[in-house]
C-alpha cells in the first residue's frame, strides 16, 4: 500500500483538471503527479498550490487521497477517480472506451 | 476613505462617522447610528442604518437627515438594494444615499439604479479608475423605477412618442 | 416568437463587453476567484467537476431554427460538438474555456441569446409550458408574460443578490405542464366570466433538500399588475429571507417559517405602499410583446388526415410513435411533435451538433422554424401538419431521435450527476442508461403506460426526483454510490412529493428494483389505472413488500 496525497486544481484559463508534478509543473495526467506520502510533504504541496493560485495559473487547488498502483495513481474516492479520468459514460469527445472510474480503488 | 459620487467625481469624505458611544464634536457634519436619534448635532446630520432595519418604519425624524449610509456586510448580501429603493420610492427620502461596506465595482450600476448616489471606496482592492469606469459599463436597464439622472428605462424609451 | 429590438440587442451586447472585461481582469489576477465567481455565475459560467460549464438561457423554452443552428455551431467551435438540454429548458455546454467564453457569448448575442442569470442568487431563466401557444387545452399563450418577466428580471438592480436562487414558471393551460406549484413563483392563467385575464400567483414551491408544494397568494391578479406584485413578493423575500444558512434561504423556507398567511399579509402591505409601474405603459408593453407571439398562418385542414391513417396502418412503429409522441394541437389538422432525446441506453437530454442541425432543418421544413425545449429534456416541434408526420418521423428515426417513449418509462429525466457535476454525490446518467436498457421494448413501455422516472445525483434535486412517479436519488456512503427510491411524486396540476420507500440500492441493483416496482404495479393495477393512480390508491406497502420482503 502506497497511500498518500496528490494536489489537484483546475487550470484557470480553460478549467481543465490538472495535478502537480514533482517538477512543479501541472499535468493533465494524474499518473504524472507527485504523491506525498507524509503529512509534511502534503502540506508543502498545498503551499505550492496556493502560490500557483496567486499567480493565476490554477484555481481551487486541494489535496486528494490516492495510492500508487504500479505506474498508475488511483484516488480513493469515486468522485476524485471520475474527476481525474473523465465521465464514465460514452459521450462525444470521450476517450474510448470511457473511463472506468467505478473500478475498485484498491486492487483485490 | 475616498468617496465616489455617481457622476464619477472623487473626493475626500468630509463627514465624521460616530459610533454608539463617541462624543459629538463641536463642529462638523456627523453620521450617527440610527439608535442615537434624537440627537443635536453642530452641522448636518447623517444616519447609518443597520442592514436588517425595515426602513418603511422610519418616521418624521428622517426629514432633518441629509445623508443616509446603508451597509453591505458582504457584496453578496443584497438587502441594502431593497432598503435603498424603499427609501427612495416608499419613504420618499431625497437626501444623499451612500453605500458602504464590501462593494464591488461591478455592482455600482445596480446601486445607482436603485437610488444610491455616493460610495465609500475600497481602493486597496481596486484602483480608482476601475470604480469610475464601472459606472459606464452597463447603462441600459429594464428596471421601471430608474434613479439614474438623465436616463430613462428601456420601457419608457421604447414607448416614448 | 419574440425578436430583440435595438434596446434588447444593445443591452445584451453591453453585457457581453462587461463580461469580457471581467474575464480579462480575472485572468490578469485583478479579480480573485471569490470575487469573480458571482460575476461569472451571473453569466451562466460554472466551474464543474472537469472544467467550466456554460448554461445558456432558452427563455421559456422557445427557440428558432436559426438559434438552434447557432447552438450547434457553438458546440463545435468552443466545445466537443454536443450540448445537454436541461430540466429548466436551458442548454449546457460542458467543456468551454474561460478565455473563450466572452467570444462565445458574443456569438450567442448575434442570434439574440445570452446566458444571463442562468445561475447565481438571482431570478433565473423563466420557464413555461413547452406546449405554450399550441396546446388544445390552453386558455392563452403565457409566453408574452414570460417575456415580460424575462426582461423585467434581467439585471434587476434590486434583486440580483437575493438570499438564494429564484425560479419562476408560467402556464396558460389548466393541465400543468410547467410544474408551477414547484417553483419559487408559479403563475397560472385564468379567465373570468367577462373573459378578462388574471394570474393565479403560487409562491414557495420547490424541490431540493426540502421539497414543498407552493401556496396560492392571489387567485386572480390582473395582468397589468403582475410586475408590481412580483416586485412586492421579491422585496419581502430579499429583505426577510434567511441569509444565515444557504439550505434555508429559499423563499419556501421563509413562507414555512413565517406562515403563509403572514407572508401574504407582508406582501400585500408592501404592494399597497410601493409605487407601481403605470398600468397604461405595462399594457402597451404587453401588447407590443404579444404581437410577436401571434399564431402563424395555419391552413384550414381536416382533423382527420387519410394519408396519416394509411401510414399508421402500414407501419406499426410509426403508429406507435404518433400515439406516444404527438400531442393534441389546438388547430385541426396539426399536431405537436415531441422529439425524444432519450434513445435506449442514451444520455438523457444530450444532442450532438448534427442532431441540432437536423432539428433546425426539420423545424424550417415542417414547423414554422420554431422549436421548444421541454423540462423533460426533450424537444418539441409545435406546429406540424398531420400530413407531414411520416416524413418528419423518418428523418428523426435515422438520426437517433425517433424513440416512441414520451411520458413513458423510457423517457427518463436525469441530471448530469457525478459524471459532470461538482456537487453530485453519485452518478445519474449510468442509472438512467441501465433502466432504459432494461425497458427497451416499446410495446412493453406502452403496456405499462404513463410513468415518469426522475433521477437526481444529489439532494439538490436537479433531476426532479421528488416529483418522479418513481424517483431515484443518488447518494454516497463510505466512498460508494447508492440510490434511494421514492414513489408517488408528481409535478402536474395535482402535484405531490414522493415518499421514500426504504433502504437504498446499489448501482447494479437499481434497474432490478424498478423492474420489481413495475411488476408489482402490473400485478395490482385496476382496469385502466395509471401507475401514479395505483400508488396513490394502494400506497407504498405492496411495493415495499415486493422489494424488501425476504424471498
Amino acid at each position: 500500500m502506497a497511500l498518500g496525497h496528490v494536489l489537484t486544481a483546475n487550470r484557470l484559463s480553460d478549467g481543465i483538471v490538472v495535478f502537480l508534478t514533482a517538477t512543479s509543473a501541472w499535468s493533465e495526467k494524474i499518473d504524472e503527479a507527485v504523491l506525498a506520502r507524509e503529512p509534511l510533504a502534503a502540506g508543502a504541496l498545498e503551499k505550492r498550490g496556493a502560490e500557483f493560485e496567486d499567480t493565476n495559473l490554477v484555481t481551487g487547488a486541494y489535496l486528494i487521497e490516492a495510492e500508487r498502483q504500479g505506474d498508475a495513481i488511483v484516488p480513493t474516492h469515486v468522485r476524485e477517480r471520475i474527476r481525474a479520468c473523465g465521465p464514465t459514460i460514452a459521450y462525444l469527445g470521450a476517450q474510448t472506451p470511457p473511463c472506468q472510474a467505478d473500478a475498485p480503488a484498491v486492487a483485490a | 476613505m475616498p468617496l465616489l459620487k455617481r457622476d464619477g467625481a472623487i473626493s475626500d469624505d468630509s463627514w465624521i462617522t460616530l459610533g454608539d458611544e463617541d462624543d459629538v464634536p463641536a463642529v462638523g457634519d456627523v453620521i450617527v447610528p440610527h439608535a442615537r436619534l434624537p440627537l443635536t448635532v453642530p452641522g448636518r446630520l447623517g444616519l447609518s442604518l443597520p442592514n436588517d432595519l425595515d426602513v418603511s418604519t422610519l418616521g418624521p425624524e428622517i426629514s432633518q437627515v441629509c445623508l443616509i449610509v446603508l451597509t453591505f456586510p458582504s457584496f453578496a448580501d443584497g438587502r441594502a438594494y431593497s432598503q435603498a429603493r424603499a427609501l427612495r420610492n416608499t419613504v420618499s427620502y431625497e437626501g444623499e444615499l451612500r453605500a458602504s461596506g464590501h462593494l464591488l465595482p461591478d455592482q455600482l450600476a445596480f446601486m445607482v439604479e436603485v437610488g444610491f448616489d455616493s460610495f465609500d471606496l475600497q481602493t486597496d482592492r481596486f484602483p480608482v479608475e476601475r470604480w469610475t469606469q464601472a459606472l459606464e459599463d452597463v447603462t441600459l436597464t429594464y428596471h421601471r423605477h430608474l434613479s439614474r439622472p438623465g436616463q430613462s428605462p428601456i420601457i419608457t424609451a421604447r414607448h416614448a412618442g | 416568437m419574440y425578436r430583440y429590438d435595438e434596446f434588447d440587442q444593445a443591452f445584451v451586447d453591453q453585457r457581453v463587453e462587461q463580461f469580457r472585461s471581467q474575464t480579462s481582469r480575472r485572468l490578469s489576477g485583478e479579480l480573485t476567484e471569490e470575487e469573480f465567481k458571482p460575476l461569472r455565475l451571473m453569466n451562466g459560467l460554472y466551474l464543474q467537476l472537469h472544467g467550466y460549464m456554460l448554461r445558456v438561457a432558452i427563455p421559456y423554452g422557445t427557440l428558432s431554427a436559426v438559434q438552434m443552428r447557432a447552438l450547434a455551431e457553438i458546440s463545435e467551435k468552443y466545445d466537443k460538438g454536443y450540448g445537454h438540454f436541461t430540466t429548466r429548458q436551458n442548454i449546457q455546454f460542458n467543456w468551454p474555456k474561460l478565455e473563450d467564453t466572452p467570444d462565445l457569448l458574443a456569438d450567442l448575442a448575434k442570434v439574440e441569446m445570452h446566458a444571463i442569470q442562468t445561475s447565481g442568487n438571482c431570478i433565473r431563466n423563466v420557464t413555461a409550458d413547452h406546449w405554450a401557444g399550441v396546446a388544445a387545452d390552453e386558455l392563452a399563450d403565457p409566453r408574452p408574460v414570460a417575456e415580460l418577466i424575462r426582461q423585467w428580471s434581467s439585471l434587476h438592480p434590486e434583486f440580483s443578490f437575493l438570499p438564494r436562487k429564484f425560479k419562476v414558471a408560467v402556464t396558460g393551460a389548466p393541465a400543468d405542464r410547467a410544474a408551477v406549484k414547484l417553483h419559487d413563483i408559479g403563475l397560472r392563467l385564468h379567465l373570468n366570466e367577462a373573459g378578462e385575464r388574471g394570474w393565479e400567483v403560487i409562491v414557495g414551491g420547490g424541490q431540493g433538500r426540502t421539497p414543498m408544494v407552493g401556496v396560492t397568494v392571489r387567485d386572480f391578479l390582473p395582468e397589468e399588475e403582475l410586475l408590481g406584485y412580483l416586485e412586492a413578493i421579491m422585496r419581502v423575500y430579499n429583505l426577510f429571507g434567511r441569509r444565515d444558512n444557504k439550505y434555508k434561504a429559499r423563499i419556501k423556507i421563509l413562507i414555512h417559517e413565517t406562515g403563509a398567511e403572514e407572508f401574504s399579509r407582508l406582501v400585500e402591505e408592501e404592494y399597497a405602499r410601493a409605487p407601481r409601474p403605470s398600468v397604461e405603459i405595462e399594457r402597451k408593453e404587453l401588447d407590443r410583446i404579444s404581437a410577436y407571439f401571434a399564431p402563424p398562418a395555419y391552413e384550414s385542414l381536416s382533423a382527420v388526415e387519410p394519408e396519416l391513417e394509411r401510414r399508421k396502418l402500414e407501419d406499426p412503429e410509426f403508429a406507435r410513435w404518433v400515439r406516444t409522441n404527438v400531442g393534441a394541437h389546438r388547430v385541426a389538422g396539426y399536431g405537436i411533435v415531441n422529439i425524444s432525446l432519450k434513445p435506449i441506453g442514451g444520455i438523457p437530454g444530450d444532442a450532438t451538433a448534427e442532431q441540432m442541425r437536423t432539428i433546425a432543418d426539420l423545424a424550417e421544413r415542417f414547423s414554422h422554424a420554431e422549436i421548444r425545449v421541454s423540462h423533460h429534456q426533450n424537444l418539441v416541434l409545435p406546429d406540424v401538419k398531420l400530413a407531414d408526420l411520416y416524413d418528419l418521423w423518418t428523418v428523426l428515426a435515422v438520426n437517433g431521435m425517433g424513440e416512441a417513449n414520451i411520458g413513458l418509462l423510457g423517457d427518463i429525466i436525469s441530471c448530469p450527476g457525478l459524471d459532470y457535476c461538482a456537487l453530485a454525490t453519485a452518478r445519474s446518467i449510468p442509472i438512467a442508461q441501465s433502466i432504459s436498457r432494461q425497458f427497451s421494448d416499446p410495446q412493453r413501455l406502452e403496456e405499462i403506460g404513463p410513468l415518469r422516472v426522475n433521477i437526481s445525483g444529489c439532494i439538490n434535486a436537479c433531476g426532479h426526483h421528488h416529483v418522479g412517479h418513481i424517483g431515484i436519488l443518488g447518494l454516497e456512503k463510505k466512498g460508494k454510490e447508492f440510490y434511494q427510491v421514492t414513489l408517488g411524486g408528481h409535478s402536474g396540476t395535482d402535484a405531490s412529493i414522493g415518499g421514500v420507500l426504504g433502504k437504498g440500492f446499489s448501482e447494479d441493483e437499481i434497474a432490478g428494483a424498478v423492474e420489481t416496482i413495475v411488476d408489482t404495479y402490473l400485478d395490482i393495477r385496476e382496469d385502466g389505472e395509471s401507475f401514479l393512480d395505483c400508488v396513490r390508491r394502494a400506497g407504498t406497502p405492496p411495493f415495499k413488500e415486493a422489494l424488501y420482503a425476504p424471498a
